[in-house]
This record gives C-alpha cells, structure tokens and sequence, in this order.
C-alpha cells in the first residue's frame, strides 16, 4: 500500500514539477511571503519548529528567505526564535502569542500555541536516541552498523532494530558505554567527540543536535522505549515534492515533520539525515539548509529512519551570452529535452553530419558497421527523408532484432555454463525469434514470468532455471524489469528506497512454489513465503499489489505478471523505455538504468514519463520507441560540444561519444578487415541453404511413411520390445540399508505408474526419461544414500524366456509385474552366474526398478537378453530409442504431441544434410558476428572489452571501462593480429587510391581527407612489400579513436 | 618511587625558564608526563596514534612525539615554542589548519601548558620515550565516591572475604563491604577507579586486590588494606579497564587482564619482577591462576583462553575450544569467564555459546599443534568435558570451588553445576536482569549473584534459599527500575 502512494507521489511530482515551471513562466504579479506551517503548535518542552519562509518575487520566482527575514516573537518570554526556530522558553509556561515575520515591506502573522509546558518530556529511544545516532553516522554500514559492527560494538544497520542497539548501548560490551552517574563520561559520548581514540574520528560536536538528545537520554536512565509507545507514521518535507531556484543566491531550508501515531507532530529536521544525488549542484548541511553549487537537478533525499521522502531541486543561472539556438524540434523528445534545456541555459549542439549519423544509428540498431557499399548509397542519396527511412529500414533487419536480443539475452542470464549449451541455445533462439516477430514487450515478460515445463522443450522457462533460487528470482524480477535493485530489502529495509523487507518477501512469494525438478519447471500447489525476521508468511505480491486473497491453487506468479505488465504500472514501462535510452544514449534517463529509487531521480521526469505511456499506447512497441528517439533532433546531435553544453553530460544537449561494445568492436574489426562477410553477403548464402532445406525436408516427409512401416512391420516379428522409461526420484533415508530397504512409495502402493501421483513429502512424480535406453549406462547424478525408482514397459509377442542382466553402482532391485525377482545390495558386476532367468508374459510386462547409491559414483545397465538363441531381436537403439518405440508402436491418432514431435525429429536428424544445413543457415548469417549472437561464444578479446558474464541480471555486468588489456588487445592481440593479416585478400587486388577510399569508407563510413589519403597511399608506393603495407595501414585504422568509439 | 627524578626534572625546568624566555609564566611545575602528556592523549591521539596516523604523525610515543611527520616540520624546537609545529597548529587562526581539526580547540590553559613545557626545553621526563606514553602515565587519583549513589550501578565484580563473613562489592569509584547475612554495609573502600571490574582478596583476608578503570582510556590494578581502604601497593596502570584480577593460592603472585587485551603479573612481595604480555587481540576479559601457581589463565573475546606461565609470562597453549567446527558444541564464541576447579585441577571457561568447557593446560598443549588438522585431532582426541548450563544468552559470572561451578548471565539465571557429572545441582531463583558476577564463599557455604539492576542477592548454597538481598548502592533503598 505504501508503494501506491510513493509511486503516486512520483506521478504528482512531475505533474507538480510541470506546473511549477509553467508558474515561473508569467511574471507574477507582486512579491509575497508564504511561512511554513501557517500556524505553529508547541507541544511539549522540546517542542521546536523549523520555519520555512519562502518570498515570492514579482518575477514569479521562489526565493527561501528563511535566514533573512526577521522574525520577532510578541511574547519573548513564552515563544523564542533563532535561526528560524521556534521553541518554547524554559520557564514552563503555556499560553499563546504571535510570530510577525517580516521581509522588506511585507509581514506574515504567526500564531503561536505552546502547551504541555509542564509535565516532562522525556527522551524517546528510537525516534530520538537512535535516530541522533543515525544522524551521526554510528549505524552506517561501513560503521557499527556492519553486520559484525565495528571494534566489538554492534549496531544494527539505520536503526532498523532497535532491541539489539538498546541491548548493544546499555548491557552489553559490560555496561562501559553509558555511565549514568556522569553522562559525560559515557564512551558513546567520549568515543565520537574524541576525547578518547576513536577510529571513526570525530562524528560528535556539542553543537550538534544530537549530542544533547544523547547526553539527556544517559542521564534519565539510559532506558529503551516502554512498550506502546507511539510510532512515526510518516514524514512530511517541505517543500515538495520539487521546486525550481535561481542561483547565485539559492538557498533553500527544508523542514521535515514527523508524524505520529498518537497524533503528535514533531519536527525532526535536525534529526533527519540528508542526502544531496549530486554533490556539484546541490549541498546539504546537517540542519537541512540547501545550497545550489551550479545549474542542475539535484534529489535532496531526507531519511528518518525507516522512512524517506525526495524533494527535487533545480538551480537556475542566467548564463553570460547565453541565447536559446535555431534547432529543429521533430518530436516529443525534442521538445521535452529542450525545454529542460532551456531551463538551464544549456544550448544544445546541431544536428551532426549524415556520415556520423549513419555510423551511429547502424552501431546501435544492428551492432554492426554500414558496409562501404551501404554507406555509399545512403550518403548520395539526395532525397528528404532519407534518414527517418534508413531508420525503418534497419528497425526491419534481422540483425536489428538479434542484436536486441542479445542484450536481452545479458539480462536474462542465457550462459551455457549454468544452462549447458543445449538449452542456452534454445533459449537464446527464443529471445530472438522474439524479438525478430517483434513480440509485444509485456507478453513477452508474461511468457518468461509465468512459464513451465520441460526446460529442454520449453525455452522460456529456463528463465527459471538460470536462477536457482526463488529471493534471487525475486531480485532478478525486480531489477530487469521494474528496474529496482530490492536486495538490500532481504536482510533489511531498504537504507535508500522505500522498500521494506516485507515488500521484498511479498514479491519473493509470488515465485514462492516454482519447483525445479530435473529439467522440469513447475508450480506446485502448496508452500508460503516467510519473512525469516518476523516469522510472518507473507501475502505475495500482486495485482492488487499485495494479492488480498489468494487462491490456493493458483499460479501466483499469473497474478504477478498481471500486475507488473498492466497500463499504468509505474515501473514496467519506464524500465524499458529507459533501458532503450540508455542503450542510445549510454546513459539512461535513469542512471543506472536498473536503480529506480526516489533518491536517485531521473534527468528528465516528464521525457521518461512520456516515452513510458507512448511506450504503453503503441501495445509495449519496443521497435516504436527506439524509432521516436531515432528521429528526434536529440539522437541526431553532433558530439561536438558549445560553451554552453560542455559540462552536460545528462540533458542529452549533446550526442555521447561511446566506446564500442565488445561484440561491436569485433564484428567493426572483421568487417573491416574482411575476415568477416558483410550481411549482404551472408544472406545470399542463407536464403540458398533454406531452399534447399526446404527441398530435403520435402523429400523426406515423402519418405515417411515406408520408414515408419518398416519398422513396426520389424517391431511385431521381434521376441520382444522395450517402451519409454520412466523414474523418480532420488530418495534418501539414513543409512544405506534403510534406503535399500525402505518402501518411498513406488513399490506397493496402487496406481503407483499414475504419472500424477507424488510421493514422499518431497513430492516427487514419475518423469519421462526419453534419453534412457536399455543396454546403455545410465549415470545418475552423485550422493550419498540415495535411491532412484524406474520403470518401463516391455511388450512380449509370446511366452519367452530371457535373463536379466544388469550392472549397477551400488545396489538393485528389480519388480516383474509386481513380483520382486532381484534383490542385490552390493555393487554388481556383470555377471551371468547370479541373474535371474525370467518368463516374459504375452503383451504388456511392468518391470519396476529401484537403483540403490551408497556414495560416490552411481549409475546402472539394464538389459534382457534372450536364451532362446532364434528368436527376433528390436531394431537397435541407434535405430530406433525405447521411448520412441513406444510413440511408433501408438497408433497416429492416439499419439500425444511432444513425443510424436520427438519422433519427428529423430526421423530428420537421421539425414545428414538436414544438420549440415540448419549449421549453414545458422553459422553462415549469425556466428560469425558477435552481435547477432544471443547465445555468446566468448574470447579473450570480448572478455577484455566487457562483455558480461551473465551471472547477475545487473547491466553493470557488461563493463565499458578502459583497461590496459584492450590497448594490448588492439595492438597486438591474437583476434587483430590474425584478421589483419586476411585483410591482404580483401585490399591487395584495389589500386591504391581505391584502395585507401574502400578503407575509409568499411572503417569510418566516410572518405578520407586530402592529407589522409596522400599519406596512406604514399606508404603503399614506398612499400617494398605491399602485402605488408596494407596490413599496416589496417591496422592502423583500427586502432584510430575514430574508429574504437561511436560518435 | 619517581619522586628524587621529578626533583631533578623541575630544577631542570626552573633553570630552563630562566634562560629561555622570559616572557612565559612560571612554569616550575610543568611536568610532561602528569600534565602534558594527558592533553596529547586525550585531545590528539584520536587521529595521531598507534593505531591512525593523519598526516604521517604520532605521538602515542615521545620519540614519535619529536619525530616530524609528512610536512617535515620539525614538531617541537626545545625552548622555541614559536618554532614548535605542535604549538604553532594549536593556536592557527585558520581554522581548517587549527588542531584538533573539526574539534573545539584546547583551553587556554592546556595550551599554556604545553608552551610552558617546551619553553622549559620540552624534557622527556619518562623512563623510555620508545615505551607508549599511556603505559608511563603516573596512576590517576580519585575522586570519593558519591555519599549516596543517584541511581544503583551495575556490579560487575563481587567477592567473600575468606572467612565468609565480608562481601566485597564493586561500586562507582570505590569498592563497599558488606554483611552477607543480612545486607548491612560495613564499610566503603573510596578513592578506587570509576568502573570496578575484578575483586579477590588476600587469603589472610586484610587485603583486597581491586582492578579497575575508566572505559577506553585507564586501567589500575591495586591492593587495598580491607580495614581501611588505604592502597597498599598500585602494581601498574592499563590502557583501558582492568576486566580480571587474581591472586594465586599460594598468595606469592597477582594477575590481571584488561580491556586493552593486556595480561600482566607481579610478584606479591616487594621488589618482584612482573611481566606484560599482548597475546590477546580483543578484550582480557578475565583471569585466573591455576591451583598449583603455574600458570596464569587468560580468557578473551578474541574467543580464545591463553595460558601463560606465571613465572615468566611464556605463552604456553592457546585454548581454542570456544571457536571449534566439529564436535558437539560448535561455534565461535567470545569468553567472557574463566575459572578453577580446585578438585579436577581444571580451567574452566564460558562465555557466549551453550556451554561451559572444563579443560587441563598440560593436555590441551598436547592436543594442540601447528598441523592443518588441528581441529580434527582435537576433536577426536578432545579431553575438554562441556557443563551443557541451559543459559540461552551470554554467560559472564563464573565461580568455581569444590568440584562444584556457579554461572550466570545475561538471562538472569544463575545455576550450580558438578564438575565431575557435569549436571545442573541447582537453580538460584531471584534475579530478572542480566547477571556479571557470580561469587561463592569458600566459608560458610553462601552464593552471592549481581549484575545490571545493582542488586546482591545472597543464597544458601545448602537449600538455595535467599539469605538477604540488596542493593550495592549506598544510600540508595529502591531498585528505580532500570
């Protein structure tokens, strides 16, 4: 519930923000003093209220004159002022008077109320005490409020547990940290005042607020709150939520209020802590004065406690010279960038070349560099309107959606070494195809978000395997897509956002009864989340944002994404409309693009809440959005830098100049030396090789019919033929022998080969183990005392005799139609001496399995083999698996989809060249670039220049820092060495001056200047050899700026 | 024992003034370490210590104290105040230069002191200027106690007198005897340190030794006459408080441990040497000889217990049986108690954690080793027999006597426990706050508890009844509820 109102609050905030930048616009008419609060109430003897007087100028500007205005009490001796803080004298006394504020010839009336003059006011432990001690910075967590505290002394982190600080302060460490006879001589009084050595240094003045409520707190008792004392509901900071000041002379008080449960209010401003986004435009003192340093938006982030609010400060200056430019305005973007702009004094850079364009917009949409010959075309192209077309033209490319996906691909954690390959890869095909249907963006994220099954079938459900555990799905969730980091929230509430550990807990519960069982993804009916502090199962998470009654049954994660993907969800849109800006502009509205809190506030509140609801109206259009901001002016801005933008580095008054990515980087590199095909090229060779397969895939389908018949006509002569297998477990008991022994369920009870029923308090069913064949070693996966059931049915044409023969690490034991035939609980040797002889029954015959580990390695063989030396033997498994046997002795009609698909692809994979060319198709167009691979290959070259890991779903994974290792790399790497060296086959056959142009235009999209080219191909004339003067003349454009970054 | 050197040092001084400037007040009795070398401690050594060293300099010793420090200035010109960067920065007007930085500045008079000192040739008046200029600081005096105590203060440190019929109790400033029959106080022993944190008394029962201190910057260990209050003999000062204190049972040697991570020992007889050892890296929080006086056992919340010998301070085993992974009572655990069964002729130990281990010296060396698999042959081999005491929070009171331990702590539970069954005896029923002492009489057959609320609760080992209750808090009748 609380979120509501924060987020709400968000909504107003920019509402408010617009409307106080419209207010500024028209000149008001005369100047005013508006004094915060209109009435001031003094409650108790330490009541104090913080005045805020605010002049409104005749220019319609605000101006904080809080420290300037005089202020004079009518009853001196009842109400005092200072530094425009009332509070009562001491002489205990109530009564009323009046404050007459006055600044330059107006004045405000103040009432004043003291009350409650006469009974004590004691010291409250969690809302003074420990709020003091937060102030101070004692409980921070690089101090004592680390989890092992500091020097022997434990705090819990901002307070949030305010039993162990009392326990901490008073009884523990022996009782030296307050001495109640002498509170100035208590240690946690001496200790930050240093007047003992302290190795936190000096973090306590007399002066300070908090050494008084501290030194008063020892001196009565030294005692924890008693019980029902009253809490703090909220905390109210004014003004708010945002307001716009004009420097030199931009100061602005603020005044935080408290408000409790038994009704009080109390100021707190001196004990609240504060927090300025940016250090260079906006400071802080400890008494809550703000000052503007430059021009810019600041979040000034107030915390008490457990609660917190933003307020939103923009200075204003008026710039020596400053005049708003001539710059196009094609969309929204522009419009809401520039009049941010404005506001500032900031004056954006032009529109940049068409040569610059093109290289910045094919980098970003497809990862890849225009081709010499693309490049060509589009810069003597004349016609209007070129530049919106190369932009819907690229928006449609394959390469546009796989270079999408690979993005999404980081976020999602597709890494083979978690996955195994096989299921990266088919997840990683999915997040493509996905991408290349343009795949709305909300049923995508309810696809991943609410997906099961067998993850080796079902791409999207390795969302759920990637991510082992159900708080780090939680975190995952939260941070990809509603861009908020919430693990602080696991072990307590969130030091810098409003989330608390019950949030974090709640959202933990709607993924609470995903099981991965196997390869499987499921959602099992029982099981509730607990927020391990508390105790308290918690209410998951939903589209009510906490679901108010949840049905038993349901998938409460369907609940979740209904939530999340709504209209009108106040972080899905904006996470994804931000994580495409920052992708643009390499930067995101939000920076980081995955830490949305109150205290980190976007650059531009109402451009980001504008992109998210176009985002929304076009039906979660990601392609919609990436082509509004490539049209704007905005994305089409020079690099190039004014007087006026030079420091602007999040206004986008300016186009980044961005380090390529790792993929790009090397895909630019083998464009450019040829060792890579350009993507005309490869999509000549992918559309013949998908003719082709289209032609085999025809003549096999033609040939079904007479394989199928075949076989079975082979299967119903044979003696006998095995069917799919199925197991469950593993099973563990405590010992060895009682695991041998034991009955978990499988083996007596009825109906116990129903795929549906569980057993065991795990929960275990039967799975289909398509890849299990008889004859062949099973492993199974390692542990101690463990127990595996398996069965499978084998279709006998007459009474036969056959023996058993099996081998298995360590023990087994083997059922025949529910007779126990085989009992050994040693490890067994294939030996013929001591396996049984047993008579198969005409028609089905049930064998049950029960695979016994006793540690280490564990695996099984099981076979019949027959003893009557003429009879027909099934066709291999090579030939034909045992669970695909089965799908073809079932009639056509009767055969369920999976399987059959199943068998449908071991029909084609038994031809060669349908592999051969699916590798073609796939390896010709997609692996050779590393931008248009969503399944990543990695090399020391891409590890140098960032590319992630994919073990977090942090962006910040892939790292765009500078190291020595990419200078090594670009100079004398393997990857640049060895394609420079092909880049001869590509040059060598050009004239020189051909040459030097085809260079300039693969490498910079652009012709080379006069001195360029006379010096390039001056060095090809004076080459003894040219072979070898090409390769250095590629390689020295590679290692250009130019070249390495995007402009 | 410094008087003939103070002499020689303020004849020093007075002739000092007389060349050096005139100008200065008469600063005869200017002397380093009792009044300037307490300034430096408390105003600088914050930032400029052994342990943080802005700007590159010290003056935790004297010879760092002379040492310049990464500005090059020279820190102290004798006779040249003027020319002295220490006085220089004291006075700066600019206050980001002023020292201490971000601070109030020192008095007029501190600051005079401190010119007078090295107008007067800034002399060394201390044994060693390597030596840390804490460890040299002659013993505070102080103040009397208050003639009736505000509020009860925690007791941390109760001991009988050997006949039974005294009971020692820690106070604020002073140490108060009472009747442990019926509550009635005998005397107070005033002028002792803030905080008393370790009691025992001399076998032949006229003495008490008392440890002590104020938190975070003194400790003091001395005897005291028990008639009288008169000190006896002051064996040595700490960095911080004395939290241990023992006399062996041949009453040849005495021992303490502070919260400095100190242990130090003294022969009882004038003239015999003691020693110091910093074995420990957290608080000593308690100390005790074994019964034949061979060695001196050191508990800490470094969670080890150390074994010295008494006679030389040689470490001679580590216990380590409170940070253990195997066996039935693992953990990590700080100590905060130790004791000496007298009957089994073993340590006993306890702190955090479930139980109280009961461990000889000798055997645990043999036990321990430098091998990888240390824990594992511990473990195996482990001859440490564990009192399962039920406590589910902190114990921090130990006594042991007779084949028998009494133990309590921060759940107010204070128990009887066998060392040779290691079953729980009894339960002593009273206390609702947390316990720091235990203490039992080796006459007449009584316990005494006390901890947080001030309170002393004596019981009758025999049947476990309350034999009186009080609160060591003269002048003070009523618990006020802390």
């Amino acid at each position: 519930m609380k979120l509501i109102a924060i987020r709400g609050n968000d909504v107003l905030r920019s509402v408010c923000l617009v409307a106080v930048t419209l207010l500024l616009l028209p000149a008001a008419v005369g100047a005013a003093v508006e004094v915060y609060p209109e009435r001031v109430r003094l409650t108790s003897r330490r009541s104090r209220i913080q005045l805020v007087i605010t002049s409104r100028d005749a220019d319609g500007r605000l101006r904080d004159v809080t420290h300037r205005a005089t202020v004079r009490s009518s009853k001196p001796g009842l109400v005092s002022v200072r530094n425009g803080r009332v509070s009562p004298s001491d002489d205990g006394v109530d009564g009323q008077a009046t404050l007459h504020v006055v600044w330059q010839d107006e004045t405000v009336e103040v009432p004043v109320e003291v009350s409650g003059q006469k009974q004590p006011d004691p010291i409250a432990f969690k809302y003074e005490t420990l709020a003091a001690m937060t102030k101070q910075g004692c409980n921070a967590g690089s101090c004592h409020g680390s989890p092992d505290g500091k020097g022997g002394f434990s705090l819990s982190l901002f307070a949030f547990d305010p039993d162990h600080d009392t326990e901490s302060l008073v009884r523990g460490g022996l009782n030296r940290r307050v001495n109640v006879f002498a509170p100035l001589e208590s240690l946690m009084l001496k200790k930050p005042m240093l007047r003992v050595p302290h190795v936190g240094g000096k973090r306590l003045r007399p002066t300070d607020a908090a050494y008084m409520i501290l030194k008063r707190w020892i001196s009565e008792g030294a005692r924890p709150d008693r019980d029902g004392a009253p809490t703090c509901e909220k905390i109210v900071v004014y003004p708010g939520p945002s307001r716009v000041l004009a420097r030199p002379d931009a100061t602005q008080q603020l005044s935080v209020l408290a408000h409790f449960t038994d009704g009080t209010v109390r100021d707190v401003t001196r004990l609240a802590t504060f927090d300025t986004s940016h250090r260079d435009i906006a400071t802080i003192d400890a008494d809550g004065r703000v000052t503007g340093q430059s021009r810019g938006q600041a979040a000034i982030t107030v915390r008490f406690l457990e609660h917190l609010e933003s307020v939103y400060l923009t200075f204003v200056e008026e710039v020596e010279g400053f005049e708003w430019p001539v710059v196009a305005e094609h969309n929204f973007v522009d419009r809401l960038v520039n009049s941010r702009l404005k506001l500032l004094s900031i004056a954006p850079s032009p529109t940049c070349d068409d040569r610059v364009f093109l290289r910045r917009v094919y980098l970003d949409l497809t990862g890849l560099l225009p081709s010499a010959a693309a490049a060509r075309t589009f810069l003597a192209e004349k016609k209007l309107g070129k530049r919106a077309r190369l932009i819907d033209r690229l928006l449609a490319t394959d390469q546009f959606a796989r270079f999408q996906a690979l993005q999404l691909a980081d976020l999602l954690r597709v890494n083979p070494k978690v996955l195994g390959a096989d299921r990266a890869k088919l997840f990683a095909n999915w997040i493509a195809e996905a991408m290349v249907t343009n795949r709305p963006y909300d049923q995508l994220t309810r696809d991943l978000l609410t997906s099961t099954g067998d993850t080796r079938l079902v791409a999207e459900a390795n969302y759920f395997a990637a991510i082992p555990k159900t708080e780090d799905v939680a975190e995952a969730t939260a941070q990809v897509f509603m861009g908020s980091r919430i693990q602080c929230a696991k072990c307590h509430n969130h030091p810098f956002e409003n989330w608390t550990q019950d949030d974090y807990y709640s959202i933990g519960a709607a993924f609470h009864r995903v099981a991965r069982q196997a390869d499987r993804i499921s959602v099992v009916g029982g099981g509730e989340m607990v927020n391990p502090r508390s105790g308290k199962v918690m209410t998951p998470w939903g589209r009510n944002r906490v679901m108010p009654r949840p049905l038993a049954n349901a998938d409460r994660r369907v609940a979740f994404a209904g939530w999340l993907t709504a209209r009108g969800n106040p972080f899905f849109a904006r996470a994804a409309v931000n994580r495409i800006w920052d992708h643009l502009f390499g930067r995101g509205i939000v920076d980081p693009v995955d830490d949305f809190r109150s205290s980190n506030p976007p650059s531009n509140v109402e451009l980001l809440d504008r992109l998210a609801a176009e985002f929304e109206k076009s039906g979660f259009d990601r392609r919609q959005t990436v082509r509004i901001i490539c049209n704007s002016q905005t994305y089409q801005r020079s690099t190039i830098t004014n007087r006026f933008n030079r420091d602007d580095t999040t206004l986008c008054s300016r186009a980044p100049v961005r380090l390529l990515t790792a993929e790009q980087l090397q895909d630019a590199i083998g464009y450019v030396t040829g060792s890579v095909k350009t993507v005309e090229q490869s999509d000549a060779v992918v559309a013949e090789s998908r003719r082709e397969l289209e032609r085999v895939g025809e003549e096999l389908r033609t040939k079904r019919p007479q394989w199928e018949a075949g076989l079975v006509e082979r299967l119903k002569k044979a003696a006998w033929w095995h069917g799919a297998w199925w197991s469950a477990g593993a099973f563990t008991a405590k010992t060895a022998e009682t695991t041998h022994s034991k009955d978990f369920g499988p083996e007596t009870s009825s109906g116990r080969f129903d795929a549906s029923r569980a057993f065991g308090p795990n929960k275990i069913r039967w799975q289909p183990r398509p890849d299990w064949n008889r004859g062949q070693q099973i492993n199974l996966p390692k542990g101690a005392h463990k127990a595996m059931y398996a069965w499978h049915v084998v279709h006998a044409r007459a009474e036969t005799r056959v023996r058993l023969r099996v081998v298995a690490d360590d023990g087994m034991k083997v059922w025949h139609n529910g007779q126990l035939v085989f009992d050994f609980a040693q490890v067994l040797p294939d030996d013929k001496e001591q396996q049984p002889e047993i008579v198969l029954r005409p028609g089905a015959n049930r064998f049950l399995l029960k695979i016994v580990n006793k540690g280490g390695a564990w695996h099984f063989t099981w076979r019949l083999e027959s003893t009557q030396p003429d009879s027909i033997s099934a066709p291999a498994v090579a030939d034909l698996p045992d669970a695909l046997t089965e799908v073809l002795m079932t009639p056509v009609e009767k055969r369920v989809a999976e399987p059959a698909a199943r068998l449908d692809r071991f029909y084609l994979m038994r031809d060669g060249r349908i592999e051969k060319l699916r590798v073609r198709i796939e390896s010709g167009a997609r692996d050779q670039y590393a931008t248009q691979r969503p399944f990543p290959g990695s090399d020391a070259f891409l590890k140098a220049f960032g590319q992630p890991e994919r073990n977090t779903p942090c962006a910040c994974e892939r790292s765009s820092e500078p190291t020595l290792d990419q200078a090594l790399q670009l100079l004398n790497g393997q990857r640049v060495h060895d394609q420079v060296a092909r880049s001869v086959g590509r040059f060598s056959k050009l004239e020189n001056g051909p040459l030097v142009a085809e260079l300039y235009m693969s490498a910079f999209s652009r012709k080379p200047s006069t001195d360029e080219r006379v010096a390039a191909t001056q060095h090809l004339v004076e080459a003894t050899d040219r072979n070898a003067a090409i390769r250095d003349l590629v390689w020295a454009v590679i290692n250009t700026q130019e070249f390495i970054f995007q402009h | 024992m410094n008087r003939p050197r103070i002499v020689t040092t303020c004849l020093a001084i007075v002739c000092g003034v007389v060349t050096a400037h005139a100008a200065d007040p008469p600063s005869a009795k200017v002397a380093f370490l009792r009044d300037v070398a307490p300034i430096l401690l408390r105003r600088c050594s914050g930032c400029h210590g052994s342990r943080v060293s802005r700007g590159g300099y010290r003056l935790h010793d004297f010879s760092s104290l002379m040492r310049a420090g990464e500005s090059a200035e020279v820190p102290v010109v004798a006779g040249k105040p003027e020319a002295s960067e220490l006085y220089r920065r004291l006075i700066e007007k600019d206050p980001d230069a002023r020292m201490p930085r971000e601070d109030d500045a020192l008095s007029a008079t501190e600051i005079g002191l401190i010119r007078s000192w090295i107008s007067a040739g800034a002399r060394f008046d201390g044994t060693d200027p390597k030596l840390s200029l804490r460890s040299q600081l002659p013993p505070r005096s102080h103040p009397v106690a208050p003639k009736v105590y505000p509020v009860a203060v925690p007791v941390f440190a109760m001991a009988f007198s050997p006949d039974g019929k005294q009971l020692a109790v820690g106070g604020y400033h002073e140490v108060t005897l009472w009747n442990p029959l019926n509550g009635e106080l005998l005397r107070r022993l005033q002028r002792r340190p803030q905080r008393i944190h370790s009691l025992d008394w001399t076998s032949d029962g006229t003495g008490v030794l008392v440890g002590g201190g104020t938190p975070g910057e003194y400790g003091e260990l001395a005897l005291v006459t028990a008639e009288t209050g008169r000190v006896r003999r002051l064996f040595g000062t700490f960095d911080d408080v004395v939290l241990g204190a023992a006399i062996s049972a041949d009453g040849k040697r005495v021992a303490a441990g502070s919260a400095g991570r100190e242990t130090r020992a003294w022969g009882l007889q004038a003239g015999a040497k003691g020693w110091s050892s910093r074995v420990h890296s957290d608080w000593v929080t308690g100390v005790v000889f074994s019964g034949d006086g061979r060695f001196v056992v050191s508990a800490s919340r470094d969670q080890t217990v150390k074994v010295h010998e008494a006679a030389t301070g040689d470490l001679f085993t580590t216990y380590n049986g409170h940070r253990k992974q195997l066996g039935k009572f693992t953990g990590r655990f700080s100590v905060f108690a130790v004791g000496f069964d007298d009957v089994s002729g073993r340590v006993l130990s306890v702190g955090a954690g479930r139980a109280i281990r009961i461990w000889d010296p000798v055997k645990a060396k043999s036990e321990n080793g430098t091998a990888a698999d240390m824990e594992g042959r511990f473990f195996k081999a482990g001859h440490t027999r564990f009192i399962s005491h039920g406590f589910g929070k902190t114990t921090y009171g130990l006594d042991a006597r007779g084949g028998r331990a009494w133990a309590g702590g921060a759940d107010g539970l204070v128990r009887e426990f066998s060392t040779d069954s290691l079953e729980t005896v009894r339960s002593y029923e009273g206390h609702g706050d947390w316990v720091y002492s235990v203490a039992a009489a080796s006459e007449g057959g009584l316990l005494a508890g006390a901890g947080y609320r001030g309170e002393v609760i004596v019981w009758n080992r025999a049947d476990g009844q309350v034999v009186c209750r009080f609160l060591a808090a003269p002048g003070l009748v009523k618990d006020q509820g802390r």
